[in-house]
C-alpha cells in the first residue's frame, strides 16, 4: 500500500517534468520542432528516425516517445517493426540500460526501500519511476517484439531476433537469464539454417564473454534433459557443447567438468 | 525409423524389420551403442576427446583438482567401453 501511493506520486511527478522538459525543448531547439514535424508528417521511416533522436535529445524524460517507439516495434507487419526493434535495441544499448548493474523494480529501488515518504527527495521518487518504467520496457520489448519475431515464418526474422537479442546481451546484463533461455531454446528450431546460425550468434557470446561458458552449458543441459527432443534438436545441442569445449574448455577446469558431466550423462542415455 | 519399401512384398518388410528390432534390442541389453544410428554419439565422443586433450596436462603434472580426476575414475567403466568400442575408437 505504502508503494502504491508513493508509485502515484513518483509517476505525477516524472509526468510533469516530462512535459516541462519537452515544451521548454520545443521552444529553443529547433531539431525538436524538425523532428516532431517528421513524426506527423514524414514516412515510417522518418517517424522512427525522428522518435529515436528525440529520446536521445533527453534519454530519462522520454517515456512517452519510447512507448510510441514500442507500439511500432509490435506492429504485425514485420518490415516496419523491424525498423523499430533495431532503433530501440540502440536505444537500449547505448542509452537507457546500465552497463553493470541491472535495472530495480521501483519498491526494490535503493532511492526508495526503508525510507519513509518524507524523507525520499523528488528527484529520487523520479529517477526510481524512470528505471522501473524502463525495466517493464525492456521485458515487454523482449517479450512481445523479440520473441514473436523469433517465431516467424521467415527464417531472415528468426535470426534477425536471434542477433538482436544476443548483442542486447552481449551489451547488457538485465534479464540476461531469460534472454539466454531464448536464446539455446532456439537451437531447437525446426530449420536447420537457423539451428547453424543459432550455434553462430551463441559463439560470437562466448568469445565476448568466456565466463558465460558455464551458464550456456547448464542451459544447452537443460535442453537436452527435455522429453521428446527430435534427433535434430540433441544434434545441434551437442554440436554447441563441443563449440564450448573447444572455446572454453582449455581456460577453464570447471567448464571442462561440466562438460564431462554431461557427455558421460547423455552416454548413459543413449547405452 | 522405416521407410516403406515399394519393391519387396508386406511380409518381408516386416521381417526385416522385426530382425533390426531384434539387433537394436540385443545392442542394448549388452549395453554397447546402435552402429547405424550414430551421429550424436560421434559428436559426443568428438566432445570428450577435445576435453581430454585440453585436461591432459592438468591431470600429468597433477595440476588438476580432485574432482576432474575423480569424474573419469568414475566414468572409467563408459570410457573402457568406448576405447574398445568396433566404431567409435577414442
Amino acid at each position: 500500500m505504502k508503494y502504491q501511493g508513493l508509485f502515484k506520486k513518483a509517476e505525477a511527478l516524472y509526468k510533469a517534468d516530462e512535459t516541462k522538459v519537452s515544451e521548454h525543448l520545443a521552444k529553443k531547439d529547433k531539431d525538436v520542432k524538425y523532428y516532431t514535424t517528421m513524426i506527423s508528417q514524414g514516412t515510417l521511416s522518418d517517424k522512427i528516425n525522428a522518435l529515436q533522436l528525440l529520446v536521445q535529445k533527453t534519454p530519462e524524460r522520454s517515456l512517452h516517445y519510447l512507448y510510441k517507439l514500442r507500439a511500432e516495434a509490435k506492429k504485425k507487419n514485420r518490415k516496419q517493426a523491424e525498423i523499430a526493434i533495431k532503433a530501440l535495441k540502440d536505444l537500449f544499448i547505448n542509452f537507457l540500460l546500465k552497463d553493470g548493474s541491472k535495472l530495480s523494480a521501483f519498491q526494490h529501488n535503493p532511492r526508495i526501500e526503508g525510507r519513509d515518504e518524507p524523507e525520499i527527495p523528488n528527484f529520487d521518487l523520479i529517477d526510481a519511476y524512470f528505471d522501473h518504467c524502463i525495466k517493464e520496457l525492456y521485458r515487454d520489448f523482449i517479450m512481445e517484439a523479440l520473441v514473436p519475431m523469433s517465431r516467424d515464418d521467415l527464417e531472415y526474422f528468426r535470426k534477425l531476433a536471434l542477433e538482436i537479442m544476443a548483442d542486447l546481451i552481449s551489451a547488457k546484463p538485465e534479464i540476461e537469464e531469460v534472454i539466454l533461455g531464448l536464446l539455446i531454446n532456439k537451437l531447437g528450431d525446426g530449420s536447420r539454417k537457423v539451428q547453424q546460425h543459432t550455434i553462430m550468434v551463441l559463439c560470437k557470446l562466448l568469445k565476448n564473454h568466456p565466463v558465460m561458458a558455464p551458464v550456456l552449458t547448464s542451459e544447452t543441459n537443460a535442453l537436452l534433459s527435455r522429453p521428446s527432443l527430435s534427433t535434430s534438436q540433441k544434434y545441434y545441442s551437442v554440436l554447441f557443447l563441443n563449440k564450448i569445449a573447444m572455446l572454453s574448455g582449455s581456460h577453464s577446469e570447471q567448464t571442462r567438468i561440466q562438460l564431462f558431466r554431461v557427455y558421460f550423462m547423455l552416454f548413459k542415455q543413449i547405452m | 525409423m522405416f521407410k516403406k519399401d515399394r519393391t519387396k512384398s508386406k511380409r518381408e518388410q516386416l521381417k526385416e524389420r522385426a530382425q533390426k528390432m531384434k539387433k537394436i534390442k540385443q545392442l542394448k541389453h549388452n549395453g554397447d551403442i546402435d552402429e547405424s544410428d550414430n551421429k550424436i554419439v560421434e559428436l559426443i565422443l568428438k566432445g570428450v576427446n577435445i576435453l581430454m586433450v585440453s585436461s591432459k596436462q592438468d591431470l600429468t603434472i597433477g595440476g588438476s583438482s580432485g574432482e576432474l580426476r575423480g569424474i573419469l575414475e568414475e566414468e572409467m567403466n563408459t570410457l573402457f567401453k568406448l576405447t574398445h568400442h568396433n566404431v567409435f575408437r577414442i
